[in-house]
């Protein structure tokens, strides 16, 4: 291909691009994904921070028009899985993603083409909202059968400190494990 | 830590990244001082050699950057730039369709 028809056939497809960054699942997705803090953009584009996604839309596109939304969507998801819907297949494979990261596997996985080392890093950044905590500071309940007297123990302590039940538990286990290394 | 709010104080929120030394920049790059700290130096390159390493080692993300760039007309020099460094120009030329 010549000069003239290789900037001719690039110019063609920008000018295909721009129809699609005004298409609304574009806007749709990155409404979402920059409201939420996963993705910065230097367009001015409408915030839908509450905005319902559909899983096809945002693979649409992460393919076609901002590749970072592939990168980005498995975490998204992960944190905001009411806010989103699709098929059984794309919420599988998110599904298998998520698990990799929770056993740190190091599993060969992808995303549609997108590497897990790409994905990764998306699950422990902090968000704008600064209330979805992120996969490694969310806590998990588990419960335990204590003594009358370890309750009772726990609650003096919580009311001697200030601190609640939980946080003297987690400093108590923290401490016997810096002692079994020290 | 340092940096970064040194950085946000004196040039309106850019952000060190810890990333930066993995960046590779174009041998003919042109670059502006900006700043000269003791102990950090802040230059701005210019935006075609921007655009030549994101072709060269980003050019999935950036396919719509660099068409749009070369569709712009402003950077006259950009696909002969990224044929000397040996980027695939035909990567730019493929569309994923629908």
């Amino acid at each position: 291909m010549n000069r003239k028809a290789l900037i001719e056939k690039i110019n063609q497809l920008a000018q295909q691009d721009k129809q699609r960054r005004i298409d609304p699942r574009y806007l749709k997705i990155m409404g979402f994904l920059v409201a939420k803090g996963f993705l910065h953009t230097n367009k001015k584009i409408p915030l839908n921070p509450n905005e319902h996604i559909n899983l096809e839309d945002a693979l649409w596109v992460g393919r076609l028009v901002e590749p970072r939304v592939l990168e980005v969507l498995p975490a998204a998801y992960e944190r905001f899985k009411k806010h989103f819907s699709g098929d059984a297949a794309t919420i599988e494979k998110l599904e298998q993603i998520i698990d990799c990261i929770q056993q740190q596997d190091n599993h060969e996985i992808d995303f549609y083409g997108m590497s897990i080392e790409k994905i990764k890093p998306w699950f422990f950044i902090r968000l704008r909202d600064n209330r979805s905590k992120s996969i490694d500071k969310r806590k998990v309940s588990k419960s335990f059968r204590f003594k009358p007297e370890t309750i009772k123990i726990l609650k003096r302590l919580k009311n001697r400190t200030g601190q609640s039940e939980t946080e003297i538990l987690e400093n108590l286990i923290a401490e016997a494990e810096s002692d079994r290394f020290n | 830590m340092y940096i970064n709010s040194v950085l946000t104080t004196y040039l309106n929120g850019l952000v060190y990244d810890e990333d930066s030394h993995l960046v590779w920049i174009p041998k003919d790059a042109k670059t502006i001082n900006l700043f000269n700290f003791e102990n950090i130096e802040v230059k701005l390159i210019d935006a075609e050699s921007t655009l030549v390493s994101k072709a060269i080692h980003a050019p999935q993300k950036n396919k719509q950057l660099i068409r749009q760039a070369v569709a712009s007309g402003q950077f006259p020099d950009l696909i002969d730039r990224i044929i000397e460094n040996n980027g695939k120009l035909d990567f730019f030329l493929e569309d994923n369709n629908e």
